[in-house]
């Protein structure tokens, strides 16, 4: 359920804001509450239901770091397989 | 639509009636028809045009008409020399507007050197049909003929451009959602681009198709079945514009099931493909890619893409009129 | 990651922030078309389920999904034939077109040919009834004998075309908690034409996700709906781990985020670890939208309903409050909600929508599908969605 899609908000009118997928502008309303201009967003038909959060968008692999990590410890894996994924990491913060 | 064509005609007809001898008809349907005459062929189609809206962001109704017209004996192998046309139109069509569209249409025709040699034109009550109707008819010469069913394993896939331009535009046109986009039809005519290649390559190109209804994933659909083959595509490869990808993933739709009109699919033999290229690039179109390769059919035939993250997907030719979807 | 215990995780990923300014182009970077990453992380996936397999003597683990859309990430990036052997990812009551009552598309087509203007989106437009309404089964072929209906993809394009076209309409809601803060939005800010009204039939996931762990039994571990949860927020879901001990992960929807989820369900296995972890931070907190709550309860009443195939599940269906009844399509046209006694099962005969629904079994156990129920000629609700269970595994997923 619930496509949604990322784009970020360039016009705020009352209840309506205007929101670019990236090349492609349309008209939404928000159910999130204190919307600024250049937000990032998550539009589902045509409803701003969640803003994405930049602190957080990486949260997402500190869960798989350290299992990662766990796994070397432990001599699951190997050192290398460790470095090979902190050198993604990098490439991706960089 | 399959369905109608394979129940009310292919089912119908004798194998004689389907072909000119040593020629191609619709016992192999391709983009054209050919019939031999001593060393070569005449290559010949017809297609009738509607689209709404008649004028849509980067051409109209005419422009699409003689573009499809000419990129069709393309795509057998021919070189357009002549063309006729069947117009219908509704009454109270203005004057202006069909001027505009003739006009669009002929200049296309006179910058590739196609004659207009013949036409009819007729008028229908008001509510009787949706503004125009544009039916041409292409001819052509080829030396030797394209026919889709000679792709074979190991060919690899050229898409000499970025695909579902034309789809997406129109589909944003009728719903009235292309405000402040750079979303715009691709609906050219593609002779300077086919004809250098066929001259240079005329053995080594294989198939040849332009993508329009049902996109990428309807020709490859055909392609694997009609040669008995499968189809593996890398889908990183598949030329999109952001844009368009950004406003597909909006709307829920699926570039590959959008129709293009100014883009060329080939199936080439793999020691000359990166040649191919190469002269594809220098002619022009940059945005072309090697975007898969042809293999040994193993059970039904089918299309596989490899998705971005190394698994497997088929690739379904798409059923039924195109909906946005939220789900 | 949110939960209680993450305070020992420490990382390269702490502090750093993301220099380059488009979020977007980052996602398709970092969790979309990254194949590095996600092999590393199958890789992390394989060595887990290696150790659970040895440790706990086991074969096979069930996960299950409670959004189509995990399914269609799922099939669409091939994600199946990237995992180990004995992992199976099933799907759950995920998709809303596909639990839809047969009775609410009867009534939209009926309404549709009745002069009224019927917005809907793709996703119902061809979603079949069970029983035929002067010759049709759904609002596409309602719409070949001159029925009126026109596809959108947000309330506020209708709203717009009702607005000119100043018709009576007809809005057929379907969908779970995040389509519906926006109709309480849109009803408490009173930016609704004239003459337009809901055909109310949304349903909430957890009742639903509680109900098909009931019927079928232990699921291993469940990959919680990322955008349902950044309405509902991630507690939402904590019954599955506190009642039936269930590792579940909130996950986002690229591919990448899917084979996150994955090894962090196998990593609780492998503990012996169950709670809820949000996967998805990046757009769902433990609370969820506290705003889009707040407006579906102010509008909204939570009732038993039914769903198709299934049958009611309790506390599990929006209706419309007294007070906002003139916007019920049903009250304002005379239709009536049949009740629980009132309820007949809505499939067609052989159909196996419901079981597959719940995960009971897979579309190619099915004696129907891709012989009397396709993509073209679908005989069930599940092959008409493009995010119901069979029609993605028609479309996708043969290859596993």
């Amino acid at each position: 359920m619930c496509l949604g899609t990322y784009g970020r908000v360039v016009k705020i009118q009352e209840y309506k804001c205007w929101i670019d997928f990236g090349g492609v502008i349309e008209e939404a309303i928000s159910v999130v509450e204190d919307l600024s201009i250049g937000d990032y967003v998550i539009v589902h038909a045509g409803v701003v239901i969640s803003k994405l959060s930049k602190e957080e968008f990486l949260d997402s692999f500190k869960y798989l770091y350290e299992i990662k990590r766990k796994l070397v410890e432990e001599g699951e894996q190997s050192k290398e397989e460790l470095k090979k994924l902190e050198s993604i990491f990098k490439l991706l913060i960089d | 639509m399959n369905r109608l064509l394979e129940e009310f005609i292919f089912k119908r007809l004798p194998n004689w009636m389907k072909l000119v001898n040593g020629g191609l008809g619709i016992d192999y349907p391709d983009d054209a028809a050919a019939i031999p005459i001593g060393e070569k062929y005449l290559v010949i189609t017809t297609d009738s045009y509607t689209v709404t809206p008649i004028f849509f962001r980067g051409g109209d109704i005419g422009k699409l008409a003689a573009s499809g017209t000419i990129n069709d004996v393309l795509m057998l192998g021919g070189t357009p020399i002549a063309a006729l046309d069947s117009i219908v139109v509704e009454e109270g069509l203005e004057e202006d507007v069909f001027e505009k569209i003739l006009n669009s249409m002929f200049d296309i025709f006179k910058v590739n050197g196609v004659s207009l040699i013949g036409g009819d034109f007729k008028v229908m009550p008001r509510g009787q049909l949706d503004k125009i109707i544009i039916t041409t008819v292409g001819i052509g010469i080829a030396e030797q003929l394209i026919a889709d069913k000679n792709l074979k394993p190991g060919d690899k896939i050229i898409v000499s451009g970025n695909i579902a331009e034309h789809g997406i535009t129109i589909y944003a046109e009728q719903k009235g959602f292309l405000e402040k986009s750079d979303l715009r039809s691709d609906v050219r005519p593609l002779i300077d681009l086919m004809i250098p290649l066929f001259k240079k390559y005329k053995n080594e190109i294989h198939a040849a198709s332009d993508p329009t209804r049902g996109g990428l994933a309807a020709t490859l659909n055909y392609w694997a079945s009609i040669s008995n083959t499968a189809i593996v595509v890398e889908e990183e490869k598949v030329p999109v514009r952001d844009v368009v990808k950004n406003y597909c993933e909006v709307l829920g739709l699926d570039p590959f099931n959008l129709a293009s009109e100014g883009v060329a699919v080939l199936g080439v033999k793999s020691e000359v493909a990166e040649k191919i290229l190469e002269d594809v690039h220098s002619i022009g179109y940059e945005d072309a890619e090697i975007i898969g390769e042809v293999r040994e059919k193993e059970s039904a035939s089918l299309v596989i893409a490899r998705t971005s993250v190394g698994g497997y997907r088929i690739i379904e030719p798409p059923v039924g009129e195109i909906v946005p979807r939220i789900c | 990651m949110k939960n209680p215990e993450d305070g020992k995780i420490n990382d390269k990923t702490e502090n750093s922030s993301i220099n380059a300014s488009d979020l977007k182009t980052i996602t398709d970077k970092i969790f979309r078309t990254n194949q590095d990453l996600a092999s590393g992380v199958v890789k992390i996936i394989e060595t887990l389920w290696k150790n659970i397999k040895s440790k706990k003597n086991i074969e096979r683990i069930r996960i299950m999904n409670f959004c189509g859309t995990h399914e269609w990430t799922t099939t669409r990036y091939g994600l199946r034939s990237l995992l180990p052997e004995g992992i199976e990812l099933i799907a759950g009551p995920g998709c809303p077109v596909c639990i839809t009552p047969s009775y609410y598309v009867e009534v939209a087509i009926k309404l549709s040919l009745e002069g009224l203007r019927v917005y809907t989106y793709g996703d119902a437009y061809r979603l079949p009834a069970l029983k035929e309404i002067e010759g049709v089964r759904s609002l596409a072929e309602a719409k070949t004998i001159g029925g009126d209906v026109s596809v959108v993809y947000s309330l506020l394009n209708a709203i717009k075309d009702a607005q000119q076209n100043r018709k009576k309409s007809v809005f057929f809601a379907v969908g779970f908690e995040t389509t519906y803060p926006i109709y309480a939005l849109a009803i408490l800010k009173k930016i609704l034409p004239e003459n337009f009204t809901f055909i109310v039939s949304g349903r909430l996931t957890p009742p639903s996700a509680e109900y098909a762990i009931s019927k079928i039994g232990k699921i291993d571990g469940v990959i919680g709906p990322g955008h349902v949860s950044s309405i509902i927020g991630g507690k939402a879901w904590s019954f599955l781990p506190e009642k039936y001990n269930i590792p579940t992960v909130i996950s986002g929807f690229e591919p990448i985020d899917v084979l996150i989820s994955v090894a962090e369900i196998l990593r609780q296995i492998d503990e012996g670890d169950a709670r809820v972890v949000i996967e998805y931070t990046r757009a769902t907190s433990w609370d969820g939208n506290e705003l889009a709550k707040k407006v579906i309860r102010e509008v909204f009443d939570v009732v038993d309903a039914a769903w198709r195939g299934i049958g009611f599940i309790p506390n599990s269906g929006y209706k419309l409050k007294e007070e906002n009844s003139k916007l019920d399509a049903f009250d304002v046209y005379g239709f009536k909600e049949p009740n629980f006694n009132e309820w007949r099962y809505d499939l067609l005969p052989g159909c196996k929508c419901g079981e597959v629904i719940l995960g009971k079994i897979k579309p190619t156990n099915c004696p129907l599908f891709l012989t009397k129920c396709t993509p073209t000629t679908p005989y069930g609700p599940c092959m008409v969605s493009t995010e119901g269970t069979c029609s993605i595994w028609a479309r996708f997923s043969r290859l596993r």
